[in-house]
């Protein structure tokens, strides 16, 4: 064997890995659940079931670790994640009833796929903030309109939304995601977030908000499952708790720009390991002879 | 697409009134409750368990093997409330996570009765909408537990 270790050990990588993916979750708004699926199945060998299980708590607590700082620093826009978050649950639980019948490798494609897609709506042009946005009335009616601090520049920023139907569409879609591969459908949030106009740290702000309602109908579907093993859950929550609260904290000091780019390079890994995952001719999916050189480059 | 278009507006016309502003701290403060909540009972799981099984901190195995070693746990309420009485640390975990799924349940129903004071009836509907989507959601959930699993063994017959 390559690896051998304590449980105690297993516990230690597994909360160190989880401080990172929290950090990064609340950074991006993301929930860093992306990032703990491919770490604990790939690289720490636990069951793809529970693998996903602890990345839906690792949503669950970056999104009520983050969210409390960035609702009470009025980072987050609350009206339009209220909103959303309708359209995301009705999704998550279409999602949870699909799981039964959907195929493990088909999961690994579409995983890979949603991270492909992400990272292409992250590199498209950027939008000037300042320009006019299309009219949309039904964000009028529900008032969805916001403004910020943001305390990088100084600025007070107002900001004007728009697209809202194509929001609670995409936002469904990012459920279903959620629902059948336990992301928390952050990776899909934050382009709709983006699309609908809202400025790039108020989306991440707003994307950790709704992320935990999304993750809380997922949950509760996998808990009852059986897939959500304390002995793995236990530190993965314990990590991201810290790791969304060095977020929160390093969200006023880092430049919009560093985070996206950072945003993109973990969306274009994560996709390429994902789709290779789903591609991999079976085996047993979950001790594939690939993973151990992937531990060991 | 040919929509009219709206620039941004100044950012002086957007001063919200204090009111909405008890929404977002009526949130905050139960996202906070339910954090350090949560946070407790899972610090207190591990540290139990790593203080039962003293062997877990000395006897090495394989990687594949390191995240088996606790394979039975409990995974409904009722059976969560008995590993907690039996003071396994794995029922406290497992409490922890029960928390934190609840936590966003509860941010809905504050903003609930939030958007009722406000007298804001669609984002009352919303939010009801929400809750009873939640529901649904763990109502199928519960329906849809695998049978073949079986419940698992009580907590006493374990080392």
């Amino acid at each position: 064997m390559l690896y051998s270790l304590t449980p105690l050990s297993f516990t230690l990588i597994a909360f160190v890995f989880a401080l990172f993916a929290g950090t990064l979750g609340s950074l991006l708004g993301i929930g860093g659940g992306i990032i703990m699926t491919p770490v604990l199945s790939q690289l720490l060998q636990v069951d793809i079931r529970y693998a996903f299980g602890a990345s839906i708590v690792c949503v669950l607590a970056t999104s009520a670790g983050s969210a409390g700082a960035y609702v009470r620093q009025h980072m987050a826009n609350l009206r339009v994640a209220i909103l959303l978050q309708l359209a995301t649950a009705v999704g998550a639980v279409t999602g949870g009833v699909l799981l039964s019948f959907a195929p493990k490798r088909t999961l690994f494609v579409l995983f890979g796929l949603a991270m492909a897609f992400t990272a292409f709506m992250m590199v498209r042009k950027r939008i000037n903030p300042r320009a006019t946005v299309p009219l949309d009335p039904l964000a009028d009616r529900l008032h969805l309109h916001g403004h910020y601090h943001d305390t990088d520049t100084g600025q007070h920023i107002a900001y004007r939304v728009t697209r809202s139907k194509i929001g609670l569409v995409l936002m469904y879609i990012g459920g279903i995601l959620s629902g059948l591969l336990g992301i928390g459908a952050g990776s899909i949030a934050m382009p709709t977030l983006a699309t609908m106009r809202l400025p790039f740290k108020v989306c991440s702000a707003t994307s950790n908000y709704m992320l935990g309602v999304t993750a809380t109908a997922t949950a509760g579907i996998y808990f009852a499952h059986g897939w959500i093993n304390p002995f793995i859950v236990g530190p993965v929550a314990l990590g991201v708790f810290c790791g969304a609260t060095i977020g929160t904290r390093l969200v006023h000091r880092i430049h919009t720009k560093v985070i996206r780019i950072i945003f993109v390079i973990i969306l274009l890994i994560t996709a390429i390991q994902m789709l290779k995952k789903g591609f991999t001719p079976p085996d047993n999916p979950t001790t594939q002879p690939t993973s151990a050189s992937e531990v060991h480059p | 697409m040919t929509l009219p278009t709206v620039p941004p507006p100044p950012p002086s016309s957007t001063a919200e009134p204090p009111v909405v502003r008890h929404v977002e701290i009526a949130i905050s403060y139960i996202l906070r409750v339910g954090v350090i909540l949560s946070l407790s009972l899972i610090i207190l799981g591990i540290a139990i368990t790593h203080v039962r099984h003293p062997e877990f901190r000395t006897e090495t195995m394989p990687l594949e093997a390191a995240s088996k070693v606790a394979p039975i746990f409990p995974y409904t309420t009722a059976d969560t409330l008995n590993y907690m009485e039996h003071f396994r640390g794995r029922g406290f975990v497992v409490a922890g996570i029960l928390v934190l799924i609840f936590i966003p349940v509860a941010s809905t129903i504050a903003s609930i009765f939030a958007y009722a004071r406000l007298k804001d009836r669609a984002f009352v509907l919303i939010s009801v909408g929400i809750l009873l989507v939640l529901l649904v959601g763990f109502v199928i959930g519960h329906l849809q537990t695998p049978t073949h699993r079986g419940p698992p063994p009580p907590p006493t017959t374990e080392p």
